[in-house]
């Protein structure tokens, strides 16, 4: 009796516990644990529409990619007025979008980073969105901001810049009434004062380059100023739109000290948002100013952080650990707009990022690419949709022009691709060996990134095609070939990127230049100076067009490199996260930023 | 005592000194180059020297190795080369502490798992528990921790409720085998029957909690001790990489008692336990694991210091700023030798007292040993 008892007694218990398992189930969802933050709006699971244009995979498609390219953009900036001197104004409607009445307590956004800036002191972040921009804009803010809509330079803490007819001055105006958090204003002795630092200090950013072609700072009073120039410039408001243009404050920098200054610059800059936390190899955290010049601040707090790799920066996008995300690989940039993340987001473009560098002669070398033919050859036997192929799975932006599809400045006629030619190549290779006794050798420097290694057997096989023996050197890092290429200047050819984006197409370009400082291939070509020279002088983007295609005509003459791909930087952002705007160099603003609760 | 700890202390100055110099001249050897990190691929041609210059790299090894020893001798670790006015003891004060937490709880579950699992295996050598849980060590020692780190972020963050239902199916499916031995099992008095049925309420009972209170792990990302958001913040967000660390030493730990064990078992002392009729579990902890331990604690000392310097993959699966990838990332990729040399220093004066310690420990394990001095 009791025996039977027990066993129905435990029955009963195991048939209680296996309903009180599954009853309690649905209450909590299956994957969301009590720690996990609640969804930011009711439709978040929805995954957004896709854009239609350039972050479509649709090449034939010829995309502006101002039309749609960030949520950003809907909050649209207002259209740059002309002042009276034939320079630009700021909007007379100059105030920023005002998104929310003050910053919003809690309020957070993280952003996955491609790589780490080596300090906050923009003499020391080398440069661009990809290392440092960023998060530096929040700190600083800039002079001139390039407005992505429309395509063009615009004041920003700048109230007007203008030049004179030569382009050889450039009349500065600061807003008035704008100030450093400790009450430091903001005057041209400041603007003087950072720009110069990028001399004194040594300086790693390439800024200090073109700060050199400012022969004088004149000072005409607290507001206004002129930079007179060594050489005429077209698109000068560039120097005032990258880290050059990037305010600090003198009171700081000199109470602190310069190492200081690079890890805890606390009220040293005009910009949206004060550090508070730099940790290095961890994160930047920055918190909203409530005396932002520009407004309120709606996010309180911005984190940067950065994650090795793309899938993985991917991945914590969409575990929503990382609200906006940088990425750069064409195979996670595909998935991403496969799972329609294009809507919200904005792509730059890194025209001819993927280039196999040629070296032309560079410091006394005698390589056999500096004979011309040879440097044909390459570029006929390189076959851009072979490389993406087996470096990107065919996903990447194939091309062999100056210019991507994409690109503002594209013209089918006057951008018209290298068409691969490989009879052509090896006759041309042929050639060479029959006059000189060359035996085919040639050496490709590259790196040991998968990616790379991909790369480097594809352009093997197509060199070795046309005629060439290859001797592939893939076992350093990437250092080792920048050791080899900038340093040594010990190679033929190598693996390396030119990166000529739309927003300053001027500097990148400007290596080809004979006499250029930064001229790592040694090429030499008059009327490559000629058509650089034009460039110089170009002011607006008909004027660029026209002179980056006598530049695109000429390449096709002497052949510098050859050209097979276009790169593109990727930023997506979740779609609660509004007011993010683009600039120049991959980079972001984020003073116009608000989380969208509706 | 006292003598023995000096003497060891004693020792760790000729250690250390021939560790970092030979870190000082393999540092040499290895590829990078902190100039070249600094100025990258937009560097211009006349970049390296002059940054070479500014930065007063152009002494050779030897020099600069005795400069860096005298600055640690006034306790100054040296600024990072690539990062500007960054001290090498704050990147050390700042990392240490994190690969210290995810090896330390990696230990700790890797010793919780191992111990009874390789004990009981030992116990019921040659029965299908004991095949069971070799074949699975085995397994588990193959999977090599980058993969199982992805593996537990593909399971744990993006497909979580696999674990999550799993853990339910298993739990209750064991509760019900309890149940049911505890019905079917004819010869057990009702005390024992009414012991099981306990047994499988609580298991049923803690499955359930767990399945619903099944946590959400986040991808990737660290959580500080000290930080605002909680210690539950900080163990959720080590959670994951210390299970990634501890599932090769269960593996290792559990192989590696179950062998001791086995022969532990064998000696009189145990069967004199056996025939008074001690229950096996009281004769396994009490009797057998102390004797039993040696191998593991020496091997556990070793496997811990390893992960301090080691643990990179995991750091980088989950972007954790620990120890490796500060040496490896931040140090040895771009040749900055500062972060090199004082990581190597914190690691190598780290392990050397930690052997130190399982040495000293040995005499309390064995009373023989503590008599022999």
């Amino acid at each position: 009796m009791r025996s039977w008892f027990l066993k129905l007694l435990a029955l009963m218990l195991a048939f209680g516990l296996v309903a009180a398992a599954c009853g309690n189930d649905d209450d909590e969802g299956v994957t969301a644990g009590p720690d996990e933050p609640a969804p930011a709006q009711a439709d978040d699971d929805a995954a957004p529409a896709p854009a239609d244009d350039d972050d479509g995979a649709d090449d034939d498609a010829a995309p502006a990619p101002a039309d749609d390219d960030d949520g950003a953009d809907d909050d649209a900036a207002p259209a740059p007025a002309d002042d009276d001197d034939g320079g630009i104004a700021a909007p007379a409607d100059s105030e920023m979008m005002d998104n929310c009445d003050a910053t919003v307590p809690g309020s957070e956004i993280t952003m996955g980073i491609f790589s780490e800036t080596a300090g906050l002191d923009p003499t020391v972040s080398s440069g661009s969105g990809t290392t440092g921009m960023i998060e530096l804009a929040t700190l600083y803010d800039v002079l001139v901001i390039y407005d992505q809509i429309n395509k063009e330079y615009v004041p920003h803490l700048a109230e007007s810049f203008s030049s004179n007819d030569d382009l050889t001055e450039w009349t500065l105006t600061l807003r008035p009434d704008i100030a450093f958090p400790d009450g430091t204003p903001l005057d041209t002795s400041v603007v003087q004062f950072t720009m110069e630092r990028f001399l004194r200090e040594g300086g790693r950013n390439q800024g200090r380059a073109y700060v050199a072609w400012i022969e004088e700072f004149e000072i005409i009073d607290d507001l206004n100023m002129v930079f007179h120039l060594d050489r005429p410039w077209g698109t000068f408001p560039y120097a005032l739109s990258d880290e050059t243009g990037m305010m600090v404050n003198p009171t700081v920098v000199e109470a602190i000290g310069n190492e200081e200054f690079n890890l805890n610059p606390v009220n040293a800059g005009l910009g949206p948002y004060n550090i508070e936390r730099y940790a290095p190899g961890e994160e930047i955290v920055v918190t909203a100013k409530d005396d932002y010049w520009g407004g309120p601040v709606c996010i309180e707090t911005v984190r940067f952080i950065r994650i090795p790799g793309a899938p993985a920066t991917y991945e914590a996008y969409k575990n929503d650990e990382i609200q906006v995300a940088f990425l750069r690989e064409p195979r996670v940039i595909s998935e991403a707009r496969e799972d329609g993340e294009g809507a919200n987001g904005h792509v730059f473009l890194q025209n001819a990022g993927g280039v196999v560098f040629v070296n032309n002669g560079v410091r006394g070398s005698t390589p056999p690419t500096t004979d011309v033919r040879l440097r044909e050859a390459i570029a006929l036997s390189v076959d851009p949709a072979v490389m993406d192929q087996r470096a990107n799975e065919g996903l990447g932006k194939p091309g062999a022009s100056l210019l991507s599809t994409d690109s503002i400045y594209w013209d089918e006629e006057l951008f018209a691709p290298i068409q691969p030619n490989l009879e052509r190549a090896r006759a041309l290779v042929q050639e060479v060996k029959d006059e000189t006794g060359w035996d085919g050798t040639i050496r490709l420097a590259c790196h040991n990134a998968p990616s790379r290694i991909d790369w480097a057997i594809a352009a093997e096989a197509l060199l070795e095609a046309a005629g060439f023996e290859v001797e592939v050197d893939n076992d350093g890092t990437i250092l080792d070939l920048i050791g080899i290429v900038l340093v040594n200047a010990d190679f033929d050819l190598a693996c390396w990127g030119f990166n000529v984006s739309d927003e300053t197409p001027f500097i990148p370009v400007l290596q080809f230049r004979s006499d250029a400082g930064n001229n790592r291939i040694g090429y030499a070509d008059p009327n490559m100076d000629a058509a650089l020279d034009k460039l110089q002088v170009a002011t607006n983007n008909d004027e660029i067009q026209a002179a980056l295609a006598e530049i695109w005509s000429v390449w096709q003459q002497s052949w510098p490199s050859a050209i097979y791909e276009t790169i593109e930087e990727f930023f997506i952002w979740k779609p609660h996260v509004k007011g993010i705007v683009g600039s120049q160099a991959s980079s972001l603003l984020f003073h116009d930023a608000y989380l969208d609760q509706g | 005592m006292l003598r023995t700890i000096g003497l060891k202390l004693v020792r760790l100055v000729p250690v250390l000194i021939i560790v970092s110099l030979a870190t000082s001249l393999l540092i040499e050897l290895v590829p990078g180059d902190p100039i070249l990190a600094i100025i990258g691929m937009e560097g211009e041609p006349g970049d390296y020297e002059r940054i070479e210059k500014e930065l007063g790299l152009d002494e050779n090894v030897v020099s600069r190795y005795f400069d860096w020893l005298g600055s640690i001798f006034q306790g100054d670790f040296g600024e990072q080369i690539t990062r500007p006015g960054v001290k090498v003891a704050d990147r050390l004060k700042q990392t240490f502490p994190v690969t210290i937490q995810i090896s330390l709880m990696g230990m700790a579950m890797a010793l919780l798992i191992a111990v009874p699992l390789g004990s009981w295996a030992a116990y019921r050598a040659g029965t299908r528990f004991d095949r069971v849980s070799s074949g699975a060590a085995f397994g588990i020692i193959s999977i090599p921790s980058f993969l199982a780190g992805l593996l537990l972020v593909f399971m744990f963050v993006f497909h979580a409720s696999v674990p999550r239902y799993a853990v339910l199916i298993l739990g209750l499916a064991w509760s019900l085998w309890l149940l049911w031995s505890a019905v079917l099992n004819r010869h057990d008095q009702a005390r024992g029957m009414l012991l099981r049925a306990a047994a499988a309420i609580v298991v049923a009972g803690l499955t359930v909690w767990l399945a619903n209170k099944w946590p959400s792990f986040p991808r990737q990302g660290f959580v500080r001790w000290t930080s605002d958001e909680g210690r539950l913040e900080n163990f959720r967000s080590a959670f994951l990489p210390a299970v990634t660390v501890a599932l090769t030493e269960i593996a290792v730990f559990m192989r590696l008692l179950r062998g001791d064990m086995q022969a532990t078992l064998q000696e009189d002392f145990i069967l004199s336990a056996r025939a008074k009729g001690m229950p096996p579990v009281r004769i396994l902890a009490r009797d057998a694991l102390r004797p039993s331990s040696f191998s593991l604690i020496t091997l556990a000392g070793v496997a811990f210091g390893r992960l301090i310097g080691g643990t990179v993959i995991v750091e980088s699966i989950f972007r954790l700023p620990g120890m490796g990838s500060l040496i490896v990332n931040d140090g040895v990729n771009t040749g900055d030798f500062p972060v090199v040399q004082g990581g190597v220093l914190i690691l190598a004066t780290f392990y050397v007292v930690l052997n130190g310690a399982i040495d000293i420990s040995y005499s309390y394990l064995d009373p023989r040993l503590r008599r022999g001095r």
